[in-house]
């Protein structure tokens, strides 16, 4: 009888994980609206089976970006103090988003629509970045290399720039290359020569 | 790899612990000058001043945001019950 249970119990970690792991792809390819049918017909699960693992559809959201927040978090979280030239970890933090292009454009484009729970997995990932950046800027200043500047509108400004490309990459990008790897290096130079004292 | 049970950070190298014990579940961020973890209020505060300044939010949103946070984190979540 155990281990029938011990079964049924792996059994459903299981299929959680795979309607974790499905929404996730569904949601990158088809934007965080995407109802939870399309998601259960992807997982090729019944649609109930969806409201067994998780009780509302933003439940299972949050949990899929969640997935999303901890894995570039940890990526942010290694930009690390050793990174204080604001240079380097501007190229650093603009690596992370490109390599996760497309969840950033859809979170950028959707982010007012989003629960506040969830919308609060972008504060957190800025939370992370902003701290290392807010030591780089310190430095920097101190060093006199940059414009006293304080670090909500240093970080927002950066924040403000990349958002803009994702967010109208049709524009910048139309022929669908990243537009993050099309424009790094002007938006890094860029950036450093208006902060530049 | 362990996160912080307070505020979510993880925890990859001894000077990240508190007290740089990695027995602790708590990060250096979290602990008091004598080592043990902040109180919720002192977390509460400490969050809303720390988007306040990094990323310029009104305090009354940032606060919002801060409790959103905490409520996902094992340390918090039941002050919140």
């Amino acid at each position: 009888m155990e281990i029938i249970q011990g079964k049924r119990q792996l059994q459903k970690v299981a299929t959680r994980e795979h309607i974790i792991e499905t929404a996730m792809l569904v949601y990158l390819a088809q934007g965080f609206s995407t109802p939870t049918n399309i998601i259960a017909q992807e997982a090729g699960v019944a649609h109930g089976t969806i409201f067994v693992h998780f009780p509302t559809r933003e439940n299972l959201l949050f949990h899929a970006l969640e997935r999303f927040a901890d894995n570039i978090g940890e990526k942010l979280h290694g930009l690390s103090a050793s990174n204080s030239d604001m240079e380097v970890l501007l190229r650093a933090h603009i690596e992370i988003i490109g390599e996760n292009e497309a969840f950033y454009k859809n979170l950028i484009r959707e982010i007012s629509s989003l629960p506040l729970d969830t919308r609060s997995l972008l504060v957190s990932l800025n939370s992370i970045a902003s701290h290392h950046f807010s030591i780089a800027l310190q430095r920097s200043i101190e060093d006199g290399k940059l414009k006293k500047l304080s670090v909500h509108m240093a970080y927002n400004t950066w924040l403000g720039l990349v958002h803009y490309y994702l967010q109208n990459s049709e524009f910048f990008s139309p022929n669908g290359e990243s537009v993050i790897e099309r424009y790094k290096d002007e938006l890094v130079n860029s950036y450093i020569d208006l902060l530049k004292k | 790899m362990k996160k912080c049970i307070a505020c979510g950070m993880p925890m990859n190298t001894p000077s990240e612990f508190a007290m740089g014990d990695t027995n602790k579940d708590y990060c250096v961020h979290c602990m008091r000058q004598d080592g043990s973890m902040q109180s919720f209020e002192e977390k509460r505060l400490g969050l809303t001043d720390f988007i306040v300044r990094t990323q310029g939010f009104d305090r009354t949103a940032a606060l919002e945001v801060a409790e959103t946070m905490m409520k996902k984190l094992p340390a918090w979540a039941d002050c919140f019950s």
